[in-house]
């Protein structure tokens, strides 16, 4: 995740589509990513350590898995690829478009 | 003996607990209605409150299964034909991004083969032709257009549930979408009931859906009991309110909804603190209000108390004192009341009983001259003894041969003489009712009809007068036995006279004054030993039950005309005191002497 923009860099650099498992890869220059909502998964992770802090067990928590899970699609590292997505059903899928 | 309070602290508990009472008793009898009737409100206001929040989040589940059947309902409309497989795919790819708690979507066409398969989870596939027509959701469908499944939890933690839809057209095939039920804790957590009230969701088995702790969810079986229990309690109520414990120990009141078409529980949820603020507010308040009232009450009823037994007190003292003679106290109570009115009376009276005690000092004065029973006569009717003029007889009555006797005799003799001969007279006057006027030496002057009337007087003093001469005689036959002759003379006349008292503070006699009283000493003057003499008007009087002689006319001084006098005659038991009826030299030779 640190050398996110080298690799996408390295990809478009030799002209390979990138899919990643997080959307911070694809804001970078990545083409696509699937996966779950970092961001929304640090806020459990910064519930539980609440009430772990607080006292609970935590071997009472259960675990909590990932229920959204976003498409995101950058159109400029696509452009850059020569790629048209646009025929594809890859955009109307997509929940967050870089362009 | 058991131990007594004393009188005045006893009446004081007494008014006091009564004051006290009185007032603390209707207040917090008042209290316990009100808490009891805001009680009833509150509990009656709760399950409303509650109910109606179930209710909206009941709505709100229904929507929710509603909204994912609708979108089912889309992909569901075009038949199967060979070349609409992408088609379909579209649709299943737009319902997934559509609706984000679709987790999966399963098309199966008319056959019941699964024609395609689309999940955010999993890779999708198309035409796997697997034979699903005996998938109970499948059958379900066909038979009422929606089906929905169990809740079943994957991994026994997060809940699921699957919806099947079929289309219109038997040819459309049959939508089946897995639908993770987390996404309603999204609905759930936004509803907030009060400050700490919330919803939870169960399914008819009573497992946890949906709860604003996602993680109770979560931990699937292990925290079920709790809530299958709760759901079984609140469906046995049939949607009223029901105290219990929840989660954690707390008391709460809880409500419960179904939801139609899932057949899931809504339950709102309120700790019992929260739900009862109000009236326990106005519990307190009203607590306050009873011991603000009972203080006050405390001080008022001591106060009251003390200022209704303090007065009783002081007249309980005042009439212990005029009781022990102390007439002049007086109680002195400015309550301005019907007590300061009492105690106005008592000094009344006090002041009666000082007059009252003057007076039976006055009429101990009188018995000295009355006989006892004239005294208490008297003692009713004051004006008894006032001047007055009236008809009176006066008997007089003195020693013969006293003066030569007190001549010779030796002082101590005389004194003894004169103490037989008073005794003797006292007892007859006492025996007669009469009025002993006077003692003067060997003299004495008795009135008969005053200061008591009487009947028959003449009659009265003429046997009072024979019963003197008997007592006397035998007296001077006793002393002649000792050598001192002395006879006893009687005279007794009747006429108007002014009787009353007269003297001067300290000293006060009763007499009469008027011409009667002179003929009657002027009679006993003239009587011999052991003779009574009367006037005309008592031999006229007293005729029928005694016999008189007339003696004749005589002259006396200080009287123009002469005056018929009568000796008493004697009667049968006194024949040999009374020898002689008639006048003997010594009486005529007395009557020369006393007459003109």
């Amino acid at each position: 995740l640190v050398h996110r923009e080298r690799i996408a860099q390295f990809a478009v650099e030799h002209r390979l589509p990138s899919m990643f498992g997080w959307s911070e890869y694809c804001e970078a220059g990545g083409l696509l990513s699937y996966g779950a909502n970092q961001r929304a998964t640090y806020f459990w992770l910064a519930g539980y350590a609440g009430r772990i802090l607080r006292g609970e067990s935590p071997a009472a928590l259960p675990v909590v898995q990932p229920d959204k899970f976003e498409l995101a699609v950058n159109l400029k590292t696509a452009k850059l690829l020569g790629m048209n997505l646009n025929i594809s059903s890859i955009l109307f899928r997509a929940n967050k478009v870089i362009e | 003996m058991s131990k007594r309070l004393p009188p005045g602290r006893s009446l004081f508990i007494k008014y006091f607990l009564t004051l006290f009472f009185a007032v603390v008793v209707p207040l917090i009898l008042g209290a316990v209605g009100e808490a009891w009737l805001g009680y009833r409100d509150q509990w009656l206001r709760l399950n409303e409150v509650l109910q109606a929040e179930a209710r909206s989040a009941a709505g709100k589940m229904q929507d929710f299964t509603d909204g994912i059947r609708d979108q089912l309902g889309w992909v569901v409309q075009f038949p199967w034909s060979q070349d609409e497989d992408q088609r379909h795919r579209i649709d299943a790819l737009r319902l997934l991004q559509q609706v984000p708690a679709i987790v999966s979507t399963t098309l199966v066409d008319e056959t019941g083969t699964e024609r395609l398969f689309v999940s955010r989870l999993r890779v999708n596939r198309i035409g796997r032709g697997m034979d699903m027509s005996t998938d109970p959701a499948i059958i379900g469908a066909r038979a009422n257009k929606v089906s929905y499944g169990p809740v079943r939890y994957q991994h026994d933690s997060e809940p699921y549930m699957r919806i099947a839809v079929a289309g219109t057209l038997t040819e459309a095939g049959v939508a089946v979408a897995d639908v993770n039920l987390k996404l309603i804790w999204d609905v759930i957590a936004a509803i907030k009931i009060g400050h700490t009230g919330y919803i939870i969701v169960v399914d008819e088995t009573g497992r946890l859906i949906a709860h604003p702790d996602m993680s109770l969810v979560l931990r699937g079986s292990a925290s079920a009991g709790d809530f299958s229990r709760l759901n079984q309690m609140l469906n046995a109520t049939n949607g009223s309110a029901v105290v219990t414990t929840a989660d954690g120990g707390q008391r709460v009141v809880a409500v419960s909804v179904s939801v139609g078409d899932p057949g899931w529980n809504v339950i709102a949820v309120q700790p019992i603190a929260e739900a009862f603020e109000p009236i326990r507010a106005a519990l307190w308040r009203s607590l306050i209000l009873i011991a603000i009232g009972t203080l006050i009450m405390l001080a008022l009823a001591y106060w009251l108390a003390h200022r209704m037994s303090g007065p009783i007190r002081q007249l309980e003292d005042g009439a212990k004192r005029i009781g022990s003679g102390q007439f002049d106290h007086r109680i002195a109570i400015s309550s301005g009341d019907e007590l300061e009115q009492l105690a106005m009376r008592f000094n009344e009276m006090a002041g009666e009983l000082a007059t009252s005690s003057q007076k039976s000092e006055r009429i101990n004065r009188l018995k000295r001259f009355l006989a006892p029973q004239v005294a208490e006569l008297v003692e009713h009717s004051d004006e008894l003894l006032d001047g007055q003029r009236r008809e009176v007889v006066v008997i007089f009555g003195d020693l013969r041969g006293f003066t030569s006797f007190s001549k010779r005799a030796e002082p101590e003799a005389i004194m003894a003489v004169l103490r037989e001969y008073y005794e003797v007279v006292g007892a007859v006057v006492t025996r007669h009712e009469a009025t002993l006027i006077q003692f003067a030496g060997d003299g004495l002057m008795v009135l008969v009809n005053a200061p008591v009337e009487c009947e028959n007087p003449a009659q009265r003093a003429v046997l009072f007068a024979l019963d003197l001469q008997v007592a006397v005689q035998r007296l001077a036959s006793s002393w002649s036995a000792r050598g001192y002759a002395m006879g006893f003379g009687v005279g007794i006349a009747m006429g108007p006279a002014t009787v009353g008292t007269v003297g001067y503070e300290g000293r006060l006699d009763y007499t009469a004054v008027g011409n009667v009283v002179n003929l009657a000493s002027r009679l006993c003057a003239a009587a011999d030993d052991a003779q009574i003499l009367a006037d005309p008007v008592v031999a006229e009087r007293a005729n029928d039950s005694v016999v008189l002689v007339s003696l004749g006319e005589r002259s006396f001084k200080g009287y123009d005309q002469a005056l018929e006098v009568f000796a008493v005659a004697q009667s049968e038991g006194t024949t040999e005191i009374f020898g002689s009826l008639l006048p003997s030299p010594k009486v005529e030779r007395d009557l020369a002497e006393a007459g003109v």
